[in-house]
Formats: structure tokens, sequence, C-alpha cells
């Protein structure tokens, strides 16, 4: 598969879910706002004329009902690009602090339907599941990735949780299982979300996994980079890859124009990943985004 | 000491023990060289895909084949201690998941084998690494706000809205529900911010789950007439994730903190910091760690672990502080079962 190139601007998800890293109470008055689905189509439609060809989409319970939109939206349907990031660590964090992490992982995979199974190819059963820690992989990435069929997905991101874990177990094979997975069955582009993008980039570039697109945060403040922000953008000079900046905002912390300001110093970052809750809010950023990159 | 390789095991390889696992991994210094685990699928899983890591399923086959230096427990905490017993009669460092046991009661043989022969222990009370908490603590003991006379605390979760299956449910394997699950992370905090409390009084209330408790408040007293109170629960809306907040209330001002901002209210300037109000957010606070898995807390708090063991640094989360946290915790649940009356620590 060819290099794809990535969408410039990418609107974030966080915002439709009630995430806020700064404020939770904010998240919370964002998720009655979108609680309604009509506004968080509207708003994705509003990003959209502005300029971000992508969205980025968790395997969030709500993302169904988000995809369902835009399905019935022709023009969202066919041009917008998404992104699409698993698994919704939230909701398996939660499963697992209840019922232990292997009776998480088997009760999601048991609660697929027959129509579900068919469509993942589920062959075999639980039980062979068992013996194959690549077999319960892949059924686990076919049940997340089921809402988005027949949408227009530009990548898979595998959320930073996991990568990170991934990386630090020193489990390669189960990285470059998943970007061939996604490559091969679901034919579109593999990718990384990393917190810890000045170890990630490196590593990656060792293990022969080359070109990699990651997605990791990149803002003046150095928020959330890891080990520090001189590794992070030391790896970003040094190692080829795609890399979608995120946090660009640090939360909130740091101004649009600062955050265009600082990825400006940094020219190997072509794609941004930004959330917004309003148009005036997007009218913002996308301004700042332009000014940056004209 | 410092160019020595230290040699980790893991007992429990869940969600915690992977965790702990990725940690012990990413530096120079330190290889995770074995894990115990019951479970035939993750043990089938993971010896596939890690061959350096030897696994076993009985943690006492592990520490008799391996020469180790240092263990994770990451087990359901009623099986805490005695591994911990047997980890240390082969010299390990331990390493302990929250809550470090049931009750005090079971804990004593371990505290008493340390007091023997002393090894560097950390209980997992990861809050304490929390870049907002520990400057929350900076704050307190340098006094800006004067004496502290009050607190309120609250910790939240939105996870259980029905009777739930597994150990977590059965208080024979827990110790209980919300408050020794989650909530101890908050009574650790107050111990560390505050010391421990002189007398409390909770009320429990198990309205999904039955076994064991979805709610519990608690209100604390200190010998010096502070007083505060604590709600934590499991079953309720709007908290996607597990979510810490606290009032403290001083002679000259206030604090309040939680996972995502400090606001420091001041009535006098003090310590260098002005009249009125000063605000410190997680991105202004933040630094970056060797890898970021759970949170960075996680990383900080197992660094300080690895630090203790290769300089000999005290550990602040050590038994004994999980010990008197413990005791608080078991003091809420008798006065809980005494339908609130004052329980003297």
């Amino acid at each position: 598969m060819e290099d794809s190139v990535l969408d410039k601007i990418i609107l974030g998800h966080n915002q439709f879910f009630g995430i806020n890293h700064m404020s939770s109470e904010r998240g919370v008055v964002r998720e009655q706002y979108f609680s309604n689905i009509n506004n968080i189509i509207g708003l994705i439609k509003y990003a959209y004329s502005q300029g971000a060809g992508g969205l980025m989409l968790s395997t969030h319970e709500r993302s169904r009902e988000i995809a369902e939109g835009l399905r019935k939206d022709t023009e969202l349907a066919n041009n917008l690009h998404l992104y699409i990031l698993l698994p919704y660590m939230a909701k398996y964090v939660r499963k697992a602090n209840e019922r232990g992490f292997v009776n998480m992982i088997f009760e999601t995979l048991e609660s697929a339907g027959w129509s579900e199974r068919i469509s993942m190819g589920f062959k075999g059963g639980i039980g062979m599941l068992k013996q194959d820690p690549f077999s319960m992989m892949k059924a686990m990435i076919d049940i997340e990735l089921l809402p988005f069929k027949g949408l227009n997905i530009k990548a898979v991101f595998l959320h930073n949780s996991l990568t990170d874990l991934a990386i630090g177990l020193g489990l390669f094979p189960v990285l470059d299982f998943f970007n061939e997975y996604i490559s091969t069955r679901h034919r579109t582009s593999p990718a990384f979300c990393t917190l810890t993008s000045g170890l990630t980039m490196p590593y990656f570039h060792s293990e022969g996994l080359l070109n990699p697109i990651i997605m990791a945060p990149f803002n003046p403040a150095g928020f959330q980079m890891s080990p520090s922000k001189e590794a992070c953008e030391e790896a970003l000079h040094r190692v080829p890859a795609r890399v979608v900046a995120m946090s660009i905002l640090a939360a909130g912390y740091v101004k649009p124009s600062d955050a265009c300001a600082y990825l400006a110093t940094l020219p190997e970052i072509k794609s941004v990943i930004v959330g917004a809750s309003s148009e005036s809010h997007i009218d913002e950023i996308f301004e700042s985004l332009t000014v940056m990159s004209s | 000491m410092e160019n020595k390789i230290f040699r980790g095991g893991v007992v429990g390889l869940g969600k915690m023990g992977l965790l702990h696992s990725a940690i012990i991994n990413v530096s120079k210094n330190r290889t995770l060289s074995a894990v115990s685990e019951s479970n035939g699928i993750m043990r089938r899983y993971f010896s596939a895909l890690m061959p350096q890591v030897n696994f076993y399923e009985d943690y006492k086959e592990m520490l008799k084949k391996e020469t180790l230096d240092f263990v994770f427990i990451t087990t359901p905490p009623s099986s805490h201690i005695h591994i911990a017993l047997e980890c240390h009669k082969y010299n390990c460092h331990l390493f302990i998941e929250k809550p470090l046991c049931l009750n005090t009661i079971s804990a004593q043989p371990l505290i008493d084998a340390l007091e023997k022969h002393p090894r560097i222990t950390m209980v997992g009370y990861m809050m304490r690494y929390d870049d907002i908490f520990r400057r929350a603590k900076e704050l307190i003991d340098c006094a800006v706000l004067g004496r502290v006379i009050s607190f309120s605390a609250t910790t939240y979760v939105s996870q259980q809205f029905k009777a739930g299956k597994g150990w977590r449910y059965d208080p024979e394997e827990s110790g209980g529900g919300v408050l020794i699950a989650q909530g101890i992370h908050a009574i650790d905090i107050i111990c560390w911010l505050f010391g421990t409390p002189r007398v409390v009084n909770a009320r429990t209330n198990s309205f999904y789950s039955k076994t064991v408790e979805d709610f519990c408040h608690v209100v604390f007293e200190w010998t010096n007439g502070m007083t505060g109170w604590l709600d934590s629960s499991w079953s309720v809306d709007h908290h996607r994730m597990l979510e810490t907040s606290f009032q403290i209330h001083g002679e000259n001002g206030s604090l309040s903190v939680n996972d995502d901002i400090l606001k420091l209210y001041l009535r006098t300037e003090r310590g260098g910091f002005p009249r009125g109000w000063t605000l410190q957010t997680k991105p202004e606070l933040f630094s970056g760690v060797d890898i970021d898995i759970g949170g960075p807390q996680f990383t900080r708090q197992d660094v300080a672990f690895f630090n203790a063991i290769i300089y000999g640094n005290a550990t602040e989360n050590d038994l004994k502080s999980a010990y008197a946290v413990q005791n608080v915790v078991d003091c809420i649940y008798k006065s809980a079962k005494s339908d609130g009356h004052p329980v003297l620590i």
C-alpha cells in the first residue's frame, strides 16, 4: 500500500464525548450539548466547510451513532476522511477493573452478535482465540471497526496506552501485526498514537517499521511530551515519519496563535488534530492554522 | 550498585501487572526476568510474545528458580500478604499494588518480618506522584494556608450501576467495595497531607452491589481539632474516569485541588504567593517520564521505587504508611457497621 497523504487539519472527537483534559466540569457541560447528535453532525459539517478534511473518532459507545449520522450526509460520507482511534480505553479500563483483564477481553468478544461475527469472519469460536494472541487481536480489531464499515477510513490508530505498553514490554511483533493487519484486512493505513514519541519513533525505526504514521503531542508547554519536549523534537527531526500533532493547545493552556507559532518551527509536522466545541472555536483555531501553513 | 542490572519479577499479569512490567522494562538498569500468572490464557499469550521472560503458573516456583532483586505483586488484595511474605524470604524488595491487604490484622506478619529483616517496600498509592497533588502537598507543608482547619474531598467514577460479578464484589477477596478499591487513594492522600486522623465516623450504602458498598461517606477528626469529610462512590453519573477532588480551608485561605487544576486563594500574601487567586494546571506542572502508559504518576512512582533500591532512598508510600492507611480503612468499615458510631484510630 502506498503511503497516503494525511489531511492537514483533522477534527478531534474528545469534546463530543465529554472529555476535557483541563476541566472535567467543562467536559460534562460539552457532553450535555453534544448529547444531541444533530449538534455533533452540525459541528463536523462546519469544520469540514472550514477546511478540516478529516475527523478522528474513537471507538466510544456513541461512535456508532456518529457514524450513522455521517452516512446520512452524502457529502460527509463521500468526502470526509475518518481517522479511527482504537480501542476506547476508558470503556475497557472500567470493564477490566470490574471483571479482570482476561474476562474483559472474552466477554467483549462473546458479546458480538452472530451477524457481527459473520461479518468479522469470526470462525473457530472463542476457544480458538484463547490459543493464539494474534487471533484474539484480529477479533478485537474487527469488532471495534464494525461501526465504521463502508465509511471513508483514512487511517486506524492504535491507542497510545497500547502503543506505549507494547513498546515498554518490547512487543514489536504486536505492533508489526497491527501494522500488517490494518493494511491487508482493512485496506487502510495503520497508525500509532503515542505519548512517548521521543522513544517510540526511534524504536520503530530501529525495528524496521519505516515512515510510520504517528500521532503525538507537540505543544510549546511540553505537555504530555515524554520522555521530554527536547527528546520528542529531536526524534521528530531525525526519524522520517508522517506525524499528526495532537494536544497542540495543551488542553487549553496554550493560545492557538502560540501553538501555531511553535508548530511553525517543526516543518516535519504536516498534519494536526484539534478539538473544537463551537463554530467560533473552529474559526479561531483554524485561522491560526491557516496563517501557519500559508 | 549503579551499574548493576536489577532483576524483577511480577506476580499477576492483569492490567496493573502489565503496566508495571512495561515500566520495569524501559530502563537500562533493570529488567523483567520472570512473571507468575495463574491464568493459562494470559500465560500462553505473553510467554509466546515475550520469550526473554520466564513464565510460571506458581509464584513459589518462580521465587525458587529465579534470582530476583524485586517483585511487583499485582494480584487481588486477599493474596498480597502471603505472596509478599514468600518474596521476603527470598530477600526481594517489595512493590505491592494497593490496597495493601484486606485488613491490618492480616498485614501484621509482614510488618513483623520487615522489622527483623528490612527491605525496600512500596504500596501503589500513585496519586502521591501526580503533579497537581504533589504541588498541593508542597503548599500545605510550607504553610501558605496557615493552619488547616477543615477539608472536603470526593472521589467518583461512573462504573457500577448493577450488581457486579467477580472477586471485587466478594468482601472476602476484596476487603470491601468502592472505599477499599478506589476511595483508598483519597484516604492515602488525606493521611499524606494531614497525618493520621484521630477518629472517624462513616456510613455506607450498597444499593447496586449488595455485598460491598457503592457509596461511602466519612467524617474525620484530628487531635488538633481539624476536621474533614470524604464522599466516595463508583455509582455516580458523569465521571468517565476516576476523579478525586479536595477543598482545603486554612487560616489564611483555601486550596482547591483536583486531577486537572489547583486553585489557591490567599487572604494575605504569603510564601511568595500573592493575595487572591493563584491557578496552576496540569499542563503547567507537567514533567516528562521515561514512558507514559497509564499516566506519568505511575512511572514516577515506579522510578522512586527503583531509585530506593539502587541508592537506598526512603520511599514515601512505603509499607508502614500503607499500613496506617489500612488502619483508617478498617476503622471506617467498623464505624459503618455500627451505624456511624465514632471509632478511635
